[in-house]
């Protein structure tokens, strides 16, 4: 296999809020190759847009190694980082945030370019706008003047600007009607396809994230529970938070009955480090062995699992030799 | 079927009751805003030709006519060296509201810079800048100006500058605020994500965002610094006689309170009050109609 | 077939700005039985949560329902005064709200709003509430709910807030509860433990449910009927089953094929999605028409007829009229 674009190694965030501390992301790590998408699938306060966050450095991890084309990122200057900013981007969440009220969607697009020295001409501008099918005359007008849709669509045309390698997705569809809602992902796929990006799709939207990555990695607490090919983890969920989390969606077939696995209670805070499993308290198959630091078991085709249950899988074969520490 | 149910059903309730209200207030909120604005133009078109308009120059003295009443030669009346108060009135007019406009300009700029800085980047200096602001704010802005007047000398600048200085701290506080709240918003992060350096994102994307609230302070702070700098000329401070400034003008007319020549004080006192209102007014609009827009 | 419950008839809601006026609702019909589940569902601007403040009450003040009745238990809640229609809020009709925190008051505690509910609806003594509170929130899945009781609405989180709200209309015993998207914002394992208790208590209860949504999964999980708006008008009514399987209106049909589904991939096709335009409220005749891909002469002129295909199955279009006749 090809060298990672993206290697994010023992990642750690924490906070301190008062005399606690919060553990936002507690020990990830995972790859991402050139050309592929990786979804980061988890609830609120999973952790999941905290790694971006750190992934970008828009924030600082506490510790742990982000190696971007075989460079760490978490040793550069704040002035070496913007240098490589043009080759990671971001989309963000929130469309009716996103964009700076007072810059017409023109200087909006203009800056990335303008900034990394990359600006030219506004045929630029004309074919950004096109390839995430606006308008040229939407240039001119301002996020105000523009409709939900069509406002994350300019967020996704600037990520795409410097024609970068990486591309994080924060929730990029979540705020938006689910009529629009495919029209953003075929969108995606279409530039990655064209651009040969490599995607970090965040989001909490499982259907989501079957139709657009490659891979996928569930988070809980501030760790990767279970990461695999989307096929094998959607298909196969060997964890039972993912098990939970896939059957907890409503299926819009009234044909398709399914039996719930619910979980206890609500998602703590991630304030006390607990050695194992983070789930213990809301596992309905917790045993002693889960408060115990526990090793992730691997499926082979890089389904790896963090729970004990893996090791009645039929394709359970050895412990891996890397364990996530508690 | 166009039977106008709503009317009897809701009419009694408090809520389409209150509708009609608010849409009364609100007219009669654009009338006054509109007044105001119409008041401030007409100041200004003052200050720009009052000398034209003027009959005589403001320090001219009438020997023969001293503590004259309002003819139609003296419009306001003369004070006791037979100045005419009508010139006097029209002449100040530009000092007063340049004193003004350079209060509220500077104590905005260097504000809303202070207080923007200030917030984007807490910290240490957030916190000295905050606690600086706190002592400010401690003394009643009047005060303030008061002991620095007196600490620079009796200047016209001097005025400015420490009238300024006693308003920075509102429009820091102002700018501040509104930095906390705009750089948590998803644009701030994207500027930091396309390679903005920080100092671009805090100037160009951060702060033009953050002025709302500082903007309509302006306005206000106008009116508090022509009654500031009135105030202070009543009580000899910052501009003295025989300057023509309303406020040196006033306090030579308290003089003649008691014997009866009102015209003395009546005129530049009117001529205060009736800016300030306007700034005052204009000011509460402003920030209705941006309160309104916000939602 | 029983009486229905509720029953909104061409209900129209004019909503007026400065400028100008729209209607945000315009010949909304559709009923709720007893002891039904009854979905609504729509995206945004569909006009489905003005639809639910309507039949409450609550309306903003720009709003105005011109037309249309609403009948609940004989009477038609447009025309009562402000005093009877207190009566119905609450005792007869419960909404339990999107951001359940903001429908608490922020300065009582948990266990005290319930029992306030119990005083005031049921005619408990304090003391006698207070116990009773603490039970219900037990029963709206509340573990510890002895000291959640105490805890004030910011201590809660969004699925406890809500759970509150569901142990404070148990308290009043409706007969119909409306609930305007009761899960939005929360997590995915909490929304599945918030429908099945919500779900519980209806068949417990006997009560209706009015659900409101734009998830067409829940609407296939927890409806027994649905009404699909676009647009403030109704586009399609029909049992859930059969709207699934047999969608009549393009709108719906579209909507369908927009849907991404969890548990099986399919190639993604925009063209069997709704097409990307923005909500034409200004066509006098049917307002999808702008992003209807069958779109015919009659559709920007005059609103479709309702065409009855079975029983309970309604569709608004002319498509379907001309290939009846």
């Amino acid at each position: 296999m090809s060298e990672p674009l993206l290697r994010v190694e023992d990642l750690h965030k924490e906070y301190r809020e008062g005399r606690t501390t919060i553990h936002a992301v507690n020990g990830v790590s995972f790859e991402v190759y050139p050309g592929e998408a990786v979804g980061l699938v988890g609830e609120s306060g999973c952790g999941k847009t905290t790694t971006a966050r750190c992934i970008l450095r828009l924030e600082k991890p506490t510790r742990g190694r982000i190696l971007f084309e075989g460079t760490d990122l978490t040793t550069l200057s704040r002035g070496q980082v913007r240098a490589r900013r043009k080759d990671f981007q971001m989309v963000f969440q929130d469309p009716n945030e996103s964009l700076n009220p007072r810059l017409s969607i023109r200087r909006t697009l203009r800056e990335p370019l303008q900034l990394h020295g990359l600006y030219s001409s506004d045929q630029q501008l004309s074919e950004a706008v096109s390839r995430v099918t606006l308008e040229e005359e939407h240039l001119d007008r301002l996020p105000h003047q523009l409709s939900g849709g069509q406002k994350q669509r300019v967020g996704v045309a600037r990520a795409m600007m410097t024609t970068p390698r990486l591309v994080i997705l924060d929730e990029p569809t979540s705020s938006l009607d689910m009529s629009l809602r495919i029209h953003v992902i075929v969108l995606l796929k279409r530039l990655q396809r064209e651009l040969n990006l490599s995607y970090v799709f965040i989001s909490h939207d499982l259907s989501t994230i079957r139709h657009l990555c490659d891979r996928v990695l569930v988070m809980y607490l501030g760790r990767i529970v279970e990461q695999g090919r989307t096929e094998d983890v959607f298909e196969d969920p060997t964890h039972v938070y993912t098990k939970a989390l896939l059957s907890a969606i409503p299926i819009p077939d009234p044909s398709v009955k399914r039996s719930r696995l619910l979980l206890k209670g609500e998602t703590p805070t991630a304030r006390l480090l607990v050695p194992g499993c983070p789930l213990q308290d809301r596992c309905a198959f917790v045993i002693d062995e889960c408060r115990h630091p526990l090793p992730e078991y691997d499926l082979g085709n890089g389904h790896r699992v963090a729970c004990r249950l893996a090791k009645e899988h039929p394709a359970y074969r050895t412990v891996a030799p890397t364990s996530t520490a508690a | 079927m166009d039977v106008p149910l709503a009317p009897r059903v809701a009419g009694r309730s408090a809520r389409t009751r209150s509708f009609g209200y608010r849409s009364l207030k609100a007219v009669g909120r654009w009338r006054l805003l509109s007044f105001g604005v119409l008041l401030i133009l007409s100041y200004v078109v003052v200050a720009a030709i009052g000398p034209e308009l003027a009959p005589y120059e403001p320090n001219a003295t009438h020997p023969q006519a001293t503590l004259h009443e309002p003819t139609p030669e003296f419009r306001f009346g003369t004070d006791k060296f037979g100045r005419d108060i009508f010139s006097r009135v029209l002449y100040a007019t530009r000092l007063d509201l340049s004193i003004a406009f350079s209060v509220a300009v500077s104590a905005f700029l260097v504000g809303a810079v202070v207080g923007a800085l200030s917030g984007y980047f807490g910290g240490i200096v957030d916190d000295v800048v905050m606690r600086l602001v706190d002592v400010l704010l401690a003394f009643p802005a009047f005060i303030l100006a008061m002991a620095l007047t007196g600490i620079l000398g009796d200047t016209i600048p001097n005025v400015i500058l420490a009238i300024s200085v006693a308003y920075v701290p509102y429009f820091i506080r102002l700018t501040r605020g509104e930095m906390l709240r705009v750089r948590t918003l998803q644009y701030a992060d994207a500027a930091v994500g396309v390679g903005n350096p920080r100092w671009r994102v805090v100037l160009v994307h951060l702060l033009p965002n953050s002025l709302t609230p500082a903007f309509i302070q302006v306005t206000l702070v106008l009116g508090w610094a022509i009654l500031d700098a009135a105030g202070l000329a009543f009580l000899g401070l910052g501009i003295t006689p025989p300057t023509a400034e309303w406020g040196v003008m006033v306090a030579e007319g308290a003089q003649r309170i008691i014997t009866g020549e009102w015209w003395t004080w009546l005129f530049p006192g009117l001529a205060i009050v009736i800016i300030a209102f306007a700034f005052s007014i204009v000011g509460d609009g402003l920030r209705d109609l941006l309160a309104r827009e916000e939602r | 077939m029983a009486e229905p419950l509720l029953r909104v008839e061409s209900l129209r809601l004019d909503i007026a700005d400065h400028e100008s006026s729209r209607s945000v609702l315009l010949d909304v019909s559709f009923d709720v039985r007893p002891n039904e589940v009854m979905g609504l569902v729509g995206e945004s601007g569909s006009g489905k949560t003005m639809t639910a403040l309507t039949i409450m009450r609550l309306l903003p003040p720009a709003a105005r329902a011109s037309e249309g009745r609403i009948a609940f238990e004989g009477e038609d809640l447009l025309r009562l005064n402000e005093s009877a229609m207190r009566q119905v809020r609450g005792s007869k009709i419960a909404m339990i709200f999107q951001n359940p925190r903001a429908a608490l008051n922020p300065l009582m505690r948990a266990g005290e709003q319930v029992a306030r509910a119990l005083m005031l609806h049921r005619g408990l003594t304090a003391a006698e509430a207070r116990r009773q509170a603490v039970e219900l929130l037990r029963h709206a899945g509340i573990s510890d709910a002895e000291s959640r009781a105490r805890a004030y609405p910011h201590q809660l989180s969004g699925g406890m807030a809500q759970r509150v709200l569901i142990a404070m209309m148990l308290a009043c015993r409706p007969a119909l509860l409306i609930a305007d998207e009761p899960t939005t914002g929360l997590d995915v394992t909490i929304q599945a433990q918030i429908f099945d208790l919500i779900k519980e208590i209806q068949a417990e209860t006997g009560a209706s449910l009015l659900l409101i949504t734009h998830d067409l999964g829940v609407v296939s999980e927890v409806c027994q009927r649905v009404a699909v708006l676009y647009a403030g008008q109704i586009m399609e009514q029909a049992p859930v089953a059969e709207l699934f399987h047999h969608p009549s209106h393009p709108y719906t049909e579209r909507l369908l094929g927009s849907i991404l589904r969890v548990d099986q991939v399919a190639e993604l096709d925009t063209s069997r999605a709704i097409a990307f335009a923005s909500i034409d409220y200004d066509n006098p005749g049917c307002r999808f028409a702008n992003r209807c891909p069958y779109v015919l002469e009659a559709c920007w002129v005059r609103r479709p007829e309702p065409r009855w295909l079975a029983e309970d199955h309604v569709v608004f279009c002319h498509l379907r009229n001309e290939a009846g006749t």
